[in-house]
């Protein structure tokens, strides 16, 4: 059975033996994602430099080989 | 045989559906999720210019290989170099990887599996004490590192996560990101098209709904592809009642081969396959109980076969014997099952008593909750082979075994498209000719499965480089502003080539009284058994302990030339047929791809893999290199050559 934030199993076997197990399955309430908060804009002006937005907004210059 | 062709006389024509669009992400997985949350916002920084769409054959929630869950992401570098990772992705793929794609994957992931953490994945902790914490319990994010930040690492590259809800997250954002207007779900996109102005220029795409009568042409400037690896192109091992029950999701179709293939995009080391040695039956990853729960394999005899075999298998494999990866494994494994010692067992009884030895029996209990999560979370079916056959994983070993082989580039095997890398490496000047991931195909991107050369991404490194590809393809469309797409073909001769299973089928389906049997089509499911026959028996499927030659793959593919004119007379009685028809069209093209990279590769680069019966030994003096191909759309001409491999970084 699958819930908001945990999900949880019965196993039950051959032998009639039953097993049940929780986990949790997500540490936000469904639909609550707001996918660029906190995170910088991007620079248009940088598109041509390594890295994603994020990298490029936090000013992390990636390594190199 | 006299070909058939589609002007509605029998079946009725769908509504047409035509979007003009700027950037098209085909696919709905990792990748394409990753691609539609980095695209969206470098458009906000340019006042929303382009765009951006996405067409996904599922529904984004479980569409992908992650689809069901996981229980660990396996590409996160957290302290380590990016060129370890290089070393490591080179030393399993036997040799032979694009260094730049990898190192450049390597230093773009982490920040993807923070992404996931923030939109609410559990990942599992570890504190000062050592002691294991699910990643609900509040500790510290990744991000923020320091004290309780600290992943559980199962292996250097890989941490233990809650992930049933994986995905779910993961296009939570992405949809949240691209907005559900500019999402087309349930299209299952069968072509790609080319410009009919510019030469070697992607213009678009066509497919059709699941659902509803209705053929969608979408025209655009750029083209991100992720729609995944190829299953069920062998002859699975799972029949009857397992049937349906594979390693790798079933609906990974091989359409992300096909489409780029047919538009004439370059292959590379389409000869690599995977090969994964799981939980007999029920197809359960080993990866957390031999990484985390630190269990062995062994034969019936109680012998560890990787020791045992060692000095035979350095004959003809030296020096990549003793580096051990997957396939070497493999090879090893399958030595002992021909001599008769199997079966091979993984012994998660012993593992389990050795750890229980400094635990107390709540840890115990936790432990065993840990054990079966691990199926839970990503491999249901795993779980059900235990209950049903009264295994309890701390009490008694499990049966392991290699699987049938699949076609893939993001987990540990790189068969996909060459792509241009990024270009401020000390990359070779033909590792980047353009844009980063784009193919040789202008305006075409490749990513996830079929960024070809650079396996080992993984989930979080698909969806990194759905980032990558993106940003890339963005700055490819203001680069290329007043490119306007010109599709000739058109739209109802395009929708009279997509039905045409539809008319084949009502034309003639008077003509026998059973449907599946007929003189003048072939049903889905049977084409596909005949394909999955061919490619078992000829290419080196598991009939044969995946062994092939010359000989045997000429064959073949003479045999394939021929299921392809069947393939011509598919006949489909509903949409969901329709589906299987054209998946089945790009199975063929991906397996076809396959043999002929196996055919023109004389050695056996990849033993526990496939074997090459007539060169059975690796051969770094002739073979240390890339393996391309291309097939060229006007003349149907598809030549195979080699290509340079360089390496970047140091042993």
């Amino acid at each position: 059975m699958r819930g908001s934030d945990s999900i949880m199993w019965t196993v039950k076997f051959r032998n009639g033996k039953l097993k049940r197990f929780k986990f949790p399955i997500r540490t936000t309430p469904e639909g609550s994602v707001d996918p660029y908060a906190g995170l910088p804009e991007a620079d248009l002006s940088k598109i041509g430099q390594p890295g994603c937005f994020t990298h490029i907004g936090a000013g992390k210059t990636l390594p190199k080989i | 045989m006299e070909k058939e062709t589609c002007n509605f006389s029998f079946c009725a024509k769908p509504e047409i559906v035509e979007i003009t669009t700027d950037m098209l992400i085909v696919g709905g997985g990792m990748s394409a999720c990753g691609a539609a949350f980095e695209a969206v916002r470098w458009n906000k920084a340019n006042g929303n210019k382009y765009k951006i769409t996405l067409v996904d054959k599922a529904a984004m929630d479980r569409s992908g290989a992650v689809a069901m869950g996981l229980s660990a992401i396996n590409t996160y570098m957290g302290k380590n170099d990016p060129a370890e990772y290089v070393k490591y992705v080179r030393a399993d793929l036997m040799g032979i990887t694009r260094e730049d794609l990898t190192y450049d994957l390597g230093r773009h992931v982490d920040d993807s599996v923070h992404l996931f953490e923030e939109w609410g994945l559990p990942i599992w902790k570890k504190d000062e004490a050592g002691k294991s914490h699910d990643g609900s319990e509040g500790m510290p994010k990744l991000k923020d590192g320091g004290t309780g930040g600290t992943p559980v690492n199962s292996g250097k590259w890989q941490i233990m996560i809650n992930g049933e809800s994986y995905k779910v997250i993961v296009a939570e954002a992405a949809k949240a990101a691209l907005g559900l207007d500019n999402i087309y779900e349930r299209v299952f996109i069968v072509k790609y098209l080319l410009d009919d102005s510019v030469e070697n220029r992607i213009a678009g795409a066509v497919g059709f709904s699941v659902r509803e009568n209705k053929v969608y042409v979408f025209k655009c400037n750029a083209l991100l592809s992720g729609c995944g690896g190829a299953v069920n192109v062998f002859r699975p091992r799972s029949i009857g009642e397992g049937q349906g029950r594979a390693w790798y999701p079933v609906w990974n179709s091989g359409s992300g081969y096909a489409t780029g293939i047919q538009v004439g995009a370059e292959l590379t080391l389409m000869e690599n396959r995977f090969v994964p040695a799981r939980f007999k039956d029920g197809y359960g990853p080993v990866g957390a109980w031999f990484l985390f729960f630190k269990a062995k394999a062994t034969n019936a005899l109680g012998e560890d076969y990787c020791a045992t075999n060692l000095e035979e298998t350095k004959k003809l494999y030296s020096p990549y014997a003793e580096k051990l990866g997957t396939c070497m494994r493999n090879h090893m494994m399958m030595m002992d099952m021909k001599a008769g010692k199997g079966p091979i067992y993984i012994h998660t009884d012993k593992a389990m008593a050795e750890l229980a030895k400094t635990m107390d029996k709540k840890e115990m209990k936790h432990l065993e909750a840990e054990a079966w999560e691990d199926f839970l979370d990503m491999c249901i079916g795993q779980a059900g082979v235990w209950a049903g056959a009264n295994i309890e994983p701390d009490l008694s070993p499990s049966e392991i075994m290699p699987t049938e082989p699949y076609l893939l580039g993001s987990h540990a095997g790189c068969a996909g498209f060459w792509c241009s890398g990024p270009d401020d490496l000390n990359s070779p000047d033909h590792y980047k000719w353009g844009y980063n991931r784009m193919s040789t195909v202008t305006g075409l991107f490749m990513m996830g499965d079929i960024c070809g050369a650079s396996g080992h991404k993984f989930s979080s490194g698909s969806h990194a480089e759905g980032r990558i590809a993106a940003k890339s393809a963005y700055k490819f469309m203001m680069d290329n502003d007043s490119f306007k797409p010109t599709v000739n073909m058109n739209a109802d001769e395009l929708a009279g080539e997509i039905y045409l299973p539809f008319e084949v089928y009502e034309k003639y389906k008077t003509y026998s009284t059973r449907e599946d049997v007929n003189p003048h089509y072939i049903k889905p499911n049977m084409l596909q058994m005949r394909l999955q026959k061919i490619a078992d028996e000829y290419f080196g499927g598991v009939s044969t302990w995946y062994m092939t030659s010359k000989t045997m793959l000429e064959k073949g593919l003479e045999m394939l030339q021929m299921l392809k004119e069947d393939a011509s007379r598919t006949g489909a009685k509903n949409l969901h047929e329709l589906l299987r028809a054209w998946e089945n069209y790009h199975r063929i093209w991906s397996v076809e791809a396959h043999a002929k990279h196996i055919l023109f590769r004389e050695e056996s680069r990849y033993p526990g893999y496939y074997y090459r019966g007539d060169h059975l030994a690796i051969d770094d003096a002739n073979w240390k290199c890339f393996v391309n191909s291309k097939y060229d759309p006007k003349t149907g001409e598809w030549p195979v050559f080699k290509k340079d491999y360089v390496q970047m970084v140091a042993e």
